[in-house]
C-alpha cells in the first residue's frame, strides 16, 4: 500500500473514532500487541527476511495497536496500525480498518481494509501469543504476496450443539509493493474472492479456505533473472486453496495444514504442509514442527524446503509469552528453498523472542 | 463441577487442613441480579457467555458478562473450573478474536466486591464471585 492511502486509510477511522467520543456511553476499547524477537543462523545466505549468521533482532520484532469502539448500536470500527522492523527503518501499516455492522447474532458485515484469513491464523499472523510458535511454519506462511485487501466481508455463524460454524466470504482488491523471493514488485491484486469455513468445538477448531484474484505485477527494483523467466503478471489469475485443524485438548495441542498454490507464468504451484504436536505441562508447551514446501515444476523460480522445528514457550504471566525456538531447514532439490540463495547445505536456526498482549 | 459448588461441610472435620487451604481455594459461583427470572445455568452457557459465543440464558434472556480482573482468585478458579482453560489460554483465545476484529472479551470491573456491586446495579449482567462475598443485593445461580 502507498504512503497516501494509508493516511486515507487511518484519518477516516480516526475521525469516526472522535465522533463516537461524543455520543453518550461509548465504549472504546484500545488493544495491542508487541514482540520482541532475535534470531541467528549459522549460514551467511539469508533466510525468510534476513536472517543470517550476524544475529539480529530486526526480523521479527514488531508492535500492533487497536483502536475499537461503538458508533451507534450495532455500528463499531476498528483500526490496527502495525510496525514492523524493515531492514534499518521501521515499516508502518493499517491491515486492518473497517467499519463493520452487527446484524443479530448471527451476522456481521464489514467494510474498508481487512485482512483477509487465507490459512488458518493467516489474519492473525503477526500476534505472535496467539500461536504456540515465533513464526507460524513459513514453508506455508512466506511468501504470500498480499493479506489484505479493501473492499468487504461478512461473518455469518451458526451454532449447532457443541459446533459452532462461520461462513466468511470476501471480495475486495489491493495494490502494494512488495518482495516476494527478495523481488522488489509492485503488485495490484483485482477481484479478491475468498471464502473461509470453520467449525469448532471447544476443543477443536477445523477449517478450509480458497481464494482467486487477478494479479497484475511488474518488477520496480533490480534483478538478476536467469533467461527466459517471466515475473510479469497482467491479470493473471491465481488460485489459494487451504485446509487445517488445531486441537487444545487435555494438555495436548495439534496444529496442521496443507495448502495449495498456484500462480501463473514463471511462479511454479506449489504445494505445502505442516504438522505441529505440542503438549502443555503448567506453563510450559514444548512443541515439535515438520513442514515441508514443494513443487512439480522445475522452474528456476521454484522452492523448496523441509524443515524440523523444536520449540518452547512459557507464559510467564497471563500477557506474555518467552518462546525459544531451533530449526533446521533443509533447501531441496538445488533450489533456495525459503533462502535468499541455495544454501549448499542444512542450516540450523535459533529464534528467542517475547510476546506481550496489552 | 461438584468441588465448586459442594458446601464447605467437610472443614468441620478437617478444620485445619481446610484452613490452611481455604485462602488459596477460591469457590466462585455465577451471579445475576436479583429481577432475573433464572435459578439455574448450565456450565455450557456459562462456557459460551464467557467465550463470547452466546449473550442469551437458556430462557432467552439477554445477558451481558462482566469479567473480574486478571489475577483474582476467583478469576483463576472460574476459568480452570468452569471454562476448561487457564487464563494464559483465555488471553490467547481473545487474542484470536480481538485483532481480527471479531470481538471483545467481557469487560473486566475489578475483584468479588466490584463485580458484587456492578451486578447489583445492572439488570442484564452476569458476573461470578467468591461464594463467601454473595448477599442479597445478588442472585447466586446454580451450575446444572
Amino acid at each position: 500500500m502507498n504512503k497516501k492511502s494509508t493516511v486515507v486509510w487511518v484519518a477516516t477511522p480516526a475521525l469516526i473514532l472522535a465522533t463516537a467520543v461524543a455520543s453518550a456511553e461509548p465504549r472504546i476499547a484500545i488493544n495491542g500487541f508487541l514482540t520482541a524477537a532475535g534470531s541467528v543462523s549459522d549460514s551467511e545466505v539469508a533466510y525468510l527476511n534476513g536472517i543470517t549468521d550476524q544475529a539480529s533482532f530486526e526480523n521479527d520484532s514488531r508492535l500492533g495497536i487497536q483502536l475499537s469502539g461503538t458508533v451507534a448500536p450495532g455500528l463499531d470500527v476498528t483500526a490496527q496500525l502495525l510496525a514492523s522492523a524493515d531492514d534499518d527503518t521501521y515499516d508502518i501499516r493499517a491491515d486492518w480498518a473497517f467499519l463493520s455492522y452487527t446484524l443479530g447474532d448471527d451476522l456481521k458485515l464489514r467494510g474498508g481494509r481487512i485482512k483477509f484469513p487465507l490459512f488458518l491464523v493467516s489474519d492473525y499472523v503477526e500476534v505472535g501469543y496467539a500461536y504456540p510458535w515465533i513464526r507460524p511454519p513459513q514453508e506455508v506462511y512466506d511468501g504470500l504476496p498480499l493479506n489484505s485487501i479493501s473492499g468487504i466481508d461478512a461473518l455469518l455463524t451458526h451454532n449447532m450443539g457443541s459446533v459452532d460454524l462461520l461462513v466468511q466470504p470476501y471480495f475486495g482488491s489491493n495494490s502494494e509493493d512488495t518482495e516476494p523471493s527478495g523481488l522488489q514488485m509492485s503488485s495490484d491484486m483485482r477481484d479478491v474472492m475468498g471464502i473461509n469455513l470453520v467449525a469448532s468445538t471447544d476443543a477443536l477448531t477445523v477449517r478450509a479456505g480458497y481464494m482467486e484474484s487477478k494479479i497484475t505485477s511488474r518488477l520496480t527494483g533490480p534483478a538478476m533473472l536467469p533467461p527466459g523467466v517471466d515475473i510479469t503478471l497482467n491479470d493473471d489469475q491465481a488460485r489459494f486453496f487451504g485446509v487445517g485443524a488445531m486441537l487444545d485438548w487435555n494438555n495436548i495441542v495439534v496444529y496442521s495444514e496443507y495448502t495449495d498454490t498456484s500462480i501463473a507464468k514463471s511462479f511454479p504451484d506449489s504445494t505445502a504442509w505442516y504438522v505441529t504436536l505440542g503438549y502443555r505441562a503448567g506453563r510450559f508447551l514444548p512443541h515439535v514442527t515438520v513442514a515441508d514446501r514443494d513443487t512439480d515444476e522445475r522452474t528456476p523460480l521454484a522452492r523448496k524446503q523441509r524443515s524440523t522445528t523444536l520449540g518452547l514457550r512459557y507464559d510467564l504471566n497471563t500477557s506474555t509469552a518467552l518462546k525459544a525456538e531451533w530449526q533446521r531447514a533443509e533447501a531441496r532439490d538445488g533450489t533456495a528453498g525459503l533462502f535468499e540463495a541455495p544454501p549448499g547445505e542444512d542450516v540450523n536456526i535459533l529464534s528467542f523472542a517475547v510476546d506481550v498482549v496489552f | 463441577m461438584g468441588h465448586l459448588t459442594s458446601k464447605r461441610a467437610p472443614c468441620l472435620l478437617a478444620a485445619l487442613l481446610c484452613l490452611s487451604t481455604a485462602s488459596s481455594m477460591a469457590d466462585p459461583v455465577p451471579i445475576v441480579h436479583p429481577s432475573n427470572a433464572a435459578a439455574t445455568i448450565s456450565v455450557d452457557d456459562l462456557r459460551r457467555i464467557y467465550l463470547g459465543k452466546s449473550g442469551t440464558l437458556a430462557d432467552g434472556t439477554a445477558v451481558v458478562p462482566v469479567d473480574q480482573t486478571t489475577g483474582t482468585a476467583s478469576r483463576q478458579a472460574f476459568y480452570t473450573g468452569f471454562i476448561d482453560k487457564s487464563e494464559s489460554q483465555v488471553t490467547a483465545y481473545w487474542s484470536r478474536l480481538i485483532f481480527t476484529g471479531k470481538g471483545q472479551p467481557p469487560q473486566a470491573v475489578g475483584d468479588d466486591a466490584a463485580v458484587r456491586k456492578w451486578v447489583a446495579g445492572h439488570p442484564d449482567a452476569i458476573g461470578y464471585i467468591d461464594d463467601s462475598a454473595a448477599d442479597a443485593t445478588v442472585k447466586v445461580l446454580q451450575v446444572r
